[in-house]
């Protein structure tokens, strides 16, 4: 049964159809990945869920609850990191995080493990506008548990990061996920929901355009293999391949030839390659990967 | 059963909690705004010099009793405590939207009315600090100098002011609430102060000379509609109440032309007045929270 499910959800701004109709569902304990690019809805969607918006049409239910009449009680057990996280700059953490603790009635003794299994190493008395941008989206993944909620909504959780915070918060998610909670996970970074989701939604221009986990997405939709052959001559060969119709984006990559097509199409590959005396040297298959995906499933938006 | 479920809202513990949280967290942040400060000084400044000048062009400098001391300051405190509350109210909604501190704390379990309640009580809270501290102190001072201090009237003095502060504070979180942007707020707001100190009355007057006649007035014989009108203006209300109870006023603004409340209808009474600028304070915020309920949060 589903824990978040969002039914038939309609949003517009004036002329500007944000959301069209917008189906999904994600069961407890998933690690949902919400995909979608720049402009799709996927914000809109999120604020929704949290009660900051109001849907033309649809609705919203978290646990059995319908957002719109019972938004008070689910928020209660949800931890919402917004895509811009902003805390009161001129209060110090201990103040930022104690305001919240008290709006979701929760003990104060709370704040010393958030602080620490967080990693937020400056002095509880130091002002927020004193902090790094990392340190303030450690101390808003940090805001999200209090309370302990059953349900984390993450709006672009990795975005801007450097690379190493980036990786760190990858971490603190997937621990996140082992710990039982339900997250809603919303990116456009492909390689960040391939990592860390059990199940993905895909969105664009407001529509559900496909929901499953990535695997089976890949099977469902026919795509292509990645193809990574060691060949000699390397440029000849590119320029080889690319005769042949079923082959997709050849291009070099670290000194290897790296093309996409179907699995049956493997074989014609290497026997156009032989027959024109190239050297095979090796060769390897990836599954689709969710770029993949994505790929495919804009191409056929378009 | 709406209705019936919102009264149940109104006795409940957490709500009143969680508006207190706030209201105190809104106390703690605005108080160290450096300006705040400078303005509870002015005040103090203001109360004590106006005592001691204000004879001056009587030729004569010498402390004033408290009920012409009242009579200096309500010129100035009607434009002083809108200022202060321009300071504190302006931003209270519209800022946090752009710094995106709204978002996160609405996604927290706290009603919107409870963050516009906690809001003005907190921002309320600092004005009633920076009025009552910068007039109470002042208040000693002169009482050291003069003789027979009467207290009472300029307890009135303060708690008026405070009521009129509240007026102007919730018309601005109202506009902070209206307005997309802080700037924008803030020309509102600034429009506010003298839509009720200059333009309302430049209207009124204007209206009273094309109908019946300025002199009218003066003589004190204006129409009911005149009368009625003034009560749609906190700062008349605010002036009325003061002269009703504070005879010094009384004489000046006799002198100052037709406002002498000898000649205002029966239901121009000091409870009346206080009530009114009550509803004055509710009314806007009652406003200011349906239209909250139908903002979207960015």
């Amino acid at each position: 049964m589903a824990f978040i499910k969002i039914e038939d959800l309609y949003k517009s701004y004036g002329q500007r159809e944000a959301l069209r109709g917008l189906d999904l569902s994600v069961s407890k304990g998933d690690i949902y990945g919400f995909l979608g690019p720049n402009g799709a809805g996927k914000t809109t969607a999120i604020k929704i869920i949290m009660g900051l918006i109001k849907p033309d049409a649809g609705s919203v239910n978290i646990g059995g609850k319908d957002v719109s009449r019972e938004g008070m009680q689910i928020r209660r057990y949800i931890g919402y990191l917004p895509e811009r996280i902003a805390f009161y700059r001129d209060m110090s953490i201990w103040d930022n995080l104690s305001f919240l603790c008290d709006i979701k009635e929760c003990p104060q003794e709370r704040i010393y493990s958030l602080l620490d299994d967080f990693k937020i190493n400056a002095p509880p008395e130091t002002k927020i506008k004193q902090l790094s941008k990392g340190m303030v989206q450690r101390l808003g993944l940090a805001q999200t548990l209090i309370g302990d909620p059953k349900v984390l909504i993450l709006d672009e959780p990795t975005t801007g990061l450097d690379p190493e915070i980036r990786h760190w918060v990858k971490d603190k998610i997937i621990d996140m996920g082992k710990s039982g909670k339900t997250i809603f996970l919303s990116s456009h970074i492909l390689s960040d929901v391939q990592q860390l989701c059990n199940r993905v939604g895909v969105i664009s221009n407001g529509r559900m355009i496909a929901e499953d986990n990535v695997d089976m997405l890949g099977s469902t939709l026919r795509l292509d293999h990645r193809f990574r052959l060691s060949v000699k001559p390397l440029r000849d060969a590119l320029e080889r391949v690319k005769d042949i119709e079923e082959v997709k984006r050849p291009r070099i990559e670290d000194g290897s030839l790296v093309l996409y097509c179907r699995g049956e199409d493997k074989v014609k590959v290497i026997e156009h390659l032989l027959q024109h005396c190239f050297d095979i040297l090796d060769f390897s298959v990836d599954e689709p990967d969710l770029e993949e995906v994505f790929v495919k499933i804009m191409e056929g938006e378009k | 059963m709406k209705i019936l479920a919102r009264w149940k809202l109104v006795y409940s513990r957490r709500m009143w909690s969680r508006t207190l949280r706030i209201a105190k967290k809104e106390y703690v942040q605005n108080m160290k705004n450096p300006w705040i400060m400078v303005l509870a000084v002015v005040f103090l400044v203001l109360s004590v010099v106006v005592s001691y000048y204000g004879t001056a062009s009587e030729s004569s400098v010498e402390w004033m009793d408290m009920e012409h001391t009242v009579r200096y300051l309500t010129a100035y405190v009607e434009y002083m405590v809108p200022i202060l509350a321009v300071v504190l109210g302006y931003g209270s909604v519209v800022r946090e939207r752009e710094s995106g501190t709204m978002a996160l704390l609405l996604a927290y379990p706290v009603d919107r009315g409870e963050v516009l309640s906690g809001k003005f009580l907190g921002l309320w809270s600092v004005l009633i600090t920076c009025v009552v501290t910068g007039l109470g102190i002042g208040g000693l001072i002169i009482s050291m100098h003069i003789p027979d201090v009467v207290w009472a009237e300029y307890y009135l003095f303060i708690l008026a002011s405070v009521l009129l502060g509240g007026i102007y504070l919730s018309l601005y979180i109202m506009l902070s609430v209206i307005f997309e942007d802080s700037t924008s707020s803030m020309a509102g707001s600034i429009f506010t102060l003298f839509l009720f100190s200059f333009i309302w009355l430049f209207s009124v007057y204007a209206l009273a000379e094309l109908t019946f006649g300025w002199s009218e007035v003066v003589a004190g014989r204006p129409p009911k509609w005149y009368l009625g009108l003034q009560l749609f203006n906190p700062v008349l209300i605010w002036y009325t109440l003061l002269a009703l109870n504070i005879p010094a006023l009384r004489e000046w603004a006799m002198e100052f032309g037709g406002e002498e409340p000898r000649y205002h209808p029966g239901y121009y009474d000091t409870w009346i007045m206080l009530i009114l600028l009550i509803i004055w304070i509710a009314v806007p915020l009652i406003l200011a929270e349906y239209l909250f309920n139908r903002k979207e949060i960015d």
